[in-house]
């Protein structure tokens, strides 16, 4: 028996291209959206950069005259607002990052930039805790998204404390990821002899591993000055 | 990006082509579909049709099947039921022969046999019947009155037509399973009625198909060693080259499984079936000769077990990683999170939301749910009938079960092929 049997080549084209339309449009709809983001990621950036330069010219004025309570607190107010400002642009940095399909080298220009900020305000934060005999913690938090599993755990524990104490922790995070791309990590890894993630700097105490709620909020408690902190 | 992502956006890219197929297809065929619906059919000749009901264990609704038999409106002198018992061991037998009692007049036969599977059943009856056509009635099924008449008209206008399959619906459904697979059932119909346009219908139901006598037993009866004969006929009736046809106003309702365990058990014996009987027809796939039905149906046939694991996949790697990692996180943090709780801050990003995925899934959304309102008007039920909550967990939960039962039998697939080695 031979038969002839239909193919509806017609119906399986007009489907394809309409699909095609509907996924391109998706598409083009991603690729605004990710030019979107990278420059609300950069006005950000401006923002910080002002804040940063505001806060060297307070750091410098304040260091030549006799420095008072009242003048440390406005300067570590000013830090601390900046800080948090850093960590809410990281935050919507990492939720973004996960969608981005083209757009990877400006994402890692921009990763670069938020990890040399962070850098530069924990030196700031480290001198003006100096300058101004402040009881605060700064935790130097080296991870890796890559290469470490459990770093997402150390996260955790550390945005914990970061909510239970607030502006008496300061958080640094380091992703060692870009350290290939950022000559800077390799200066930090060398310094602190940095082989194993997570490792965290605690006032210049190295603590390798995960460090848990109990054990953090004990050296906590040790570094501070204040021992209503122990009370966790 | 990775290799995962890859995966699920060409997954997406696939499942929303056969999407905007099956629509473009439907509004192509809609006044059809409807027209056909509302034909009303009057035959000159009756041919002689024989019913058979295979039955195994089914004393809860062989009556019930019987009368739904016994009333079809066909002429009583044209029509010949044989009830096959397939060796019950319950009160079957005992009922069957009393309601042979009760009904005289009508030409109704118990034949009994051991054990052996409803093919078998179905093979032992097929060499006593004397109609041209006949139909298969499983025990827990029951058709309506006119369906006969529209599927031997059918039957009559067409030679090389083999079977016509009515158009099935779930018997009660009461339980939220019932009511799932209601839903199922209804998307399942208007998708084989427009498979039938295009001669790709590859399972010929065990409630109420109507088969033309000399073309099955040509072929060689029903396939004893299948696990779901009722697809593999299909299949051999498409090989052949002879047609199948979808009955659009034929109804019949059947007792769908209620609870995991026996839907788990059915599921698991159709699509072990099926995969074995792709394998078993191979030839089919991509192959010229079969037009749209080999080209189009049998491919589809195959993606759509890649596409169901791709989705039970990416279900576990975006929600219950991300669950099991939160409550991970709660332990760590020894469930202390009143912190976290006088620390919320309700920065709402609108450019943090993944809106080429929320247009992807939106599509596909309202392209089902426009396809499932008019699957419900084509199998004359309403969606809101049994609640339309139910569509929310239809379309998000039921297909992960079936995609892990999915699963589950591929792996039991390879143990077994190991095992025989």
């Amino acid at each position: 028996m031979v038969v002839k049997r239909n193919l509806s080549k017609k119906r399986y084209i007009v489907a394809g291209i309409i699909t095609f339309i509907i996924f391109s449009f998706g598409v083009m709809l991603g690729l605004i959206l990710d030019y979107e983001r990278l420059d609300y990621l950069d006005a950000r950036g401006n923002q910080q950069e002002i804040n940063y330069r505001s806060l060297q010219l307070q750091y410098l004025y304040l260091s030549d005259i006799e420095n008072t309570n009242e003048s440390c607190a406005m300067l570590r107010a000013a830090l601390t607002d900046s800080i948090e400002d850093l960590s809410y642009s990281l935050e919507l940095f990492e939720a973004y990052e996960k969608d981005t399909t083209i757009n990877e080298k400006q994402y890692e220009a921009v990763a670069r930039t938020y990890l040399l900020d962070n850098i530069r305000y924990w030196i700031f934060s480290q001198r003006t805790k100096k300058v101004c005999n402040e009881d605060i913690i700064n935790i130097l938090y080296f991870y890796s998204k890559d290469y470490c599993n459990i770093c997402h755990n150390q996260g955790t524990i550390l945005t914990y404390f970061k909510a239970k104490l607030e502006d008496d922790i300061l958080i640094f995070p380091i992703n060692v990821d870009l350290t290939e791309k950022e000559d800077f990590i390799k200066l930090l890894r060398l310094q602190y002899n940095i082989t194993e993630l997570p490792t965290l700097i605690v006032n210049d105490e190295k603590y390798v591993g995960i460090v848990s709620k109990d054990e953090l909020a004990r050296i906590i408690c040790e570094n501070s000055k204040n021992k209503e902190k122990c009370l966790i | 990006m990775d290799i995962l992502k890859i995966i699920i956006w060409i997954s997406y890219f696939i499942t929303l082509y056969f999407l905007v197929y099956w629509f473009i297809f439907f509004i192509e065929k809609k006044d059809q579909i409807h027209k056909e619906l509302n034909k009303k059919v009057k035959l000159k000749k009756f041919p002689f049709v024989s019913v058979i009901i295979p039955c195994y264990n089914e004393e809860q609704t062989i009556i019930k099947t019987l009368e739904s038999a016994v009333n079809l409106d066909y002429p009583k002198n044209k029509l010949e039921f044989v009830v096959i018992d397939d060796g019950s061991t319950d009160n079957t037998a005992r009922k069957v022969k009393n309601f042979i009692k009760t009904k005289k007049i009508i030409d109704i036969k118990y034949i009994y046999q051991k054990n052996k599977g409803k093919a078998a059943a179905l093979n032992t009856a097929l060499k006593s019947i004397k109609g041209t056509l006949f139909a298969c009635l499983d025990a827990d099924s029951f058709v309506d009155k006119n369906a006969l008449v529209y599927m031997v008209k059918e039957h009559s206008q067409k030679k090389s037509l083999a079977i016509t399959t009515p158009v099935m619906k779930i018997f009660n459904p009461k339980h939220v399973l019932e009511k799932f697979q209601r839903l199922e059932y209804m998307a399942g119909m208007l998708l084989i009625k427009l498979m039938s346009y295009v001669d790709s219908n590859y399972i010929a139901p065990g409630p109420f198909s109507v088969y033309k006598t000399e073309i099955i037993k040509k072929l060689g009866g029903f396939d004893e060693s299948n696990l779901v004969e009722d697809q593999e006929i299909a299949y051999r009736v498409q090989e052949k080259h002879y047609k199948i046809k979808q009955c659009s106003n034929a109804f019949v309702t059947t007792v769908a499984p209620k609870n995991f365990a026996a839907l788990n058990r059915q599921r698991n014996r159709w699509f072990k079936g099926s995969i074995l009987n792709l394998i078993k027809y191979r030839k089919l796939i991509l192959n010229r000769e079969y037009g749209d039905f080999g080209f189009f149906q049998m491919p589809i046939n195959i993606i759509s077990f890649v596409l169901a694991i791709v989705a039970v996949f990416s279900f576990l790697y975006y929600t219950v990683k991300p669950l099991l990692s939160w409550m991970k996180d709660l332990y760590l943090i020894r469930f202390d999170i009143l912190p976290f709780l006088f620390n919320l801050d309700f920065n709402f990003d609108i450019r943090g939301i993944n809106l080429p995925l929320i247009l992807l899934i939106g599509i596909s959304l309202v392209i089902s749910l426009l396809m499932l309102y008019h699957a419900s008007r084509a199998s004359q039920d309403r969606v809101r009938k049994y609640g339309v909550i139910y569509i929310v967990p239809y379309f998000f939960i039921y297909f992960i079960f079936l995609g892990f039962v999915i699963i589950k039998v591929f792996f039991e697939l390879l143990i077994g092929i190991r095992q025989k080695w």
